[in-house]
Formats: structure tokens, sequence, C-alpha cells
């Protein structure tokens, strides 16, 4: 079975995975910018990760015949020191002029704080005037519904194009309100503090396979790389059909990322 | 849900696969409830707020209602509307302490 993982942040992974992942079938990734477990002290900081993003990651990528793709931005949990995150923003549209740079993300809150609004706002307007994609990420846990209702009010009040729009993170009180806003929406599958793949499985039957994928956003926590291929198992082993897997793990995947006009899965 | 897609296992054939590892983890629950009754200061710390989640979690898994997983998470969630004024660190822990949210969880 051939798949995308939509979300993904190999700079944290080692090529070992990058192997079990092209093993079980995996043709092209995604990696938004994240946040790399500490603050940077400097916009050079950002500057350089860009460059890993945009550079070196898809040569790395490439030895495994996985097509690499990216997006750029300041991360909510960096995005409190609004000083810095100007500088960040003004980093911006040198690399997404790069040809694996599919958008701007993740974007987003963690703790749904005023600035932290403030600069997701910033880079979504930025986004919407470079006609680019836009990736969002959601907070964690107990922040998760408050701040997906202040995201999708900001992108309704800022006129971005739902259809441009992916919302990551959903769980089952989210969901609802991505898909009904015509956004796209992603789970992701993590062993412990996110979904399961067991749980994405039953919100695929509740809410269907439209504009809704999964991913693994593994990265040096506690995650797991095959997550995508594990939840296509779960769907298989209770007796889903091929085509609608493929429509999970590769098709809607595919129809976002393409509006891009950047990716490429050969 | 107009694009739901049915779970194609039959009920049996769902809980064959699914109870024995749901049987762990609410064993797991079960005694971390009892582990945290079990504690040096039990009795007089005050009621934590994320036991107190838990508990109110498991009137749910018991009641006779659909949407368990959907509910149990808005159980846990902020239902606050306003972003906060500024953020105090990055995690999150999992509940909403009410004593210091305004509103808080249902």
């Amino acid at each position: 079975m051939k798949y995308i993982d939509p979300h993904i942040h190999l700079v944290s992974r080692t090529t070992d995975d990058y192997q079990r992942i092209a093993l079980a079938g995996c043709r092209a990734v995604s990696e938004p910018a994240f946040w790399a477990g500490y603050d940077r002290s400097s916009p050079q900081g950002f500057y350089d990760y860009f460059r890993h993003l945009t550079e070196y990651e898809p040569k790395r990528a490439a030895q495994y015949g996985i097509k690499h793709h990216c997006w750029v931005c300041i991360n909510s949990k960096e995005a409190e020191d609004a000083v810095l995150a100007r500088e960040v923003i003004k980093l911006l549209p040198e690399f997404l002029d790069q040809p694996t740079c599919l958008g701007i993300g993740e974007i987003g809150l963690n703790k749904n704080s005023k600035t932290e609004l403030e600069i997701f706002e910033a880079q979504a307007q930025l986004a919407i005037e470079r006609k680019q994609l836009i990736l969002c990420h959601t907070p964690h846990l107990e922040d998760k519904l408050k701040g997906t209702r202040l995201m999708i009010g900001a992108l309704k009040n800022l006129g971005a194009d739902p259809g441009r729009v992916l919302i990551d993170h959903v769980e089952e009180h989210t969901v609802q309100m991505v898909i009904d806003g015509g956004f796209h929406a992603a789970m992701t599958l993590y062993p412990h503090s996110k979904c399961s793949p067991a749980r994405a499985a039953d919100i695929l039957e509740v809410y269907g396979g439209e504009r809704l994928g999964i991913n693994s956003a593994c990265d040096w926590g506690v995650s797991e790389a095959l997550a995508v291929p594990l939840c296509a198992h779960e769907l298989r082993m209770r007796g889903h059909g091929e085509d609608f897997i493929e429509k999970v793990v590769w098709g809607n995947p595919k129809a976002f990322f393409g509006k891009s006009g950047k990716f490429r899965t050969e | 849900m107009p694009d739901a897609i049915p779970c194609p296992l039959t009920v049996t054939q769902a809980v064959d696969r699914y109870f024995v590892p749901c049987r762990y983890q609410a064993l797991d629950i079960a005694a971390f409830l009892d582990r945290v009754g079990r504690c040096a200061d039990a009795g007089q710390a005050p009621e934590d707020f994320r036991v107190a989640a838990m508990q109110k979690a498991a009137l749910i898994l018991a009641d006779k209602l659909p949407e368990k997983a959907r509910r149990i998470q808005e159980l846990f969630s902020d239902h606050s509307m306003a972003p906060i004024e500024k953020a105090h660190g990055k995690g999150a822990c999992g509940a909403v302490d009410l004593a210091k949210v305004g509103g808080g969880a249902k």
C-alpha cells in the first residue's frame, strides 16, 4: 500500500525511520515547521531551520525514494515573543518561493493567548495575500476546543478560503466544526497524548472520509513514525475496503497538497 | 452524520477485538485512583481538579447515551471564549481548574 504522511517532523528522526516508512509504502511527506523543544534565541535560528527544511531534508528523503515537502512559519509555542515572531515572519517570503514549500504552517495556538492569536492572524493574512496554503496546529488537551473555535473565527474574519486550509490534530470534539466550516481536517496519531489508530478509525466511520486525513506528526517526543500504516491496518482489520483506505492515506492529502501546485509523489 | 460509514464489524467481533485492551485501560484508571487515595497526604490535600474530572468522566462511561468520547473530550475542555492575556509556560495538563479559570469545563 502506498501512502502519504501529511505531517511528519523528519528533522527529528533517524535515517532508520526513513527506511521503515519507505518500506511501509510511504512515497511522499510534508513537514511543517514546529517547535524544536526549546525556544530559539534569534531569527537566525529559524533561518537555518528553514534552510534545513527546504534544502537538506528533501535530499535526505530522496535517498529513500520519498518526496519531501515542507511548510514554514513561526510556531505557536514561540509566538508569545511578538518581537521575535514578527522578525521570523519577515523571513517567510524567501522560503515560500522554494519549490518544495507548500505554504505557511503549522501556525496556530498553544495556550490561546492574545499574542499567539495576533501572530496566527498575521501569518494567515500573509498566506492569503501570497495565495499560499495554510496548515493549522490546534492546541493540545484542554485547550484544543477553545483554540479551534478561536482559529476558525479568525480565519473566517480574514476571509480565508477554507478549501485552502487544513486544520490538524482534530479529535472527537473538534472534527465536526472543522468539516462543517469547509476546511480540510487531519487527525494525529500518537501512542499516548493524541488519537489512537482505533479512535481515528472511529472518527472516520462517524464523519466519513471527505476532507479528512491521518498523520503521524512524529517528532522528538513519544510518537510513532508508522502511525499512518498502523491506522490503515486497523481500518483493513475492521473490514473497510481498499478504496476507502487509499482515499484516506493517499487521495485526500494529495488533493489538498495538490492545490499548492508544488506537490509531487513521483 | 450524513457521510457516516458503518463499522463493518458485528458487535461480537468488535467486543472480541477491543474488550481485553479496554479492560486493561479501565484497570489502569482504577489503579490510578486507588494510588492517589493511598498517597501520604490523601485525605488532607485538597481534591485535585484532574482527579475530579476523571471521576466525572467515569459517569459518562456508565450512562446509556452515545458519543461518549466526544462528551468526555468536552468535559476535559476549557469552554471559555476569550483569549487569555499571556501564555505562562507551554504545557497543557488535560483538564480545567475551575478555581483558576472562570467558566471552564462543563
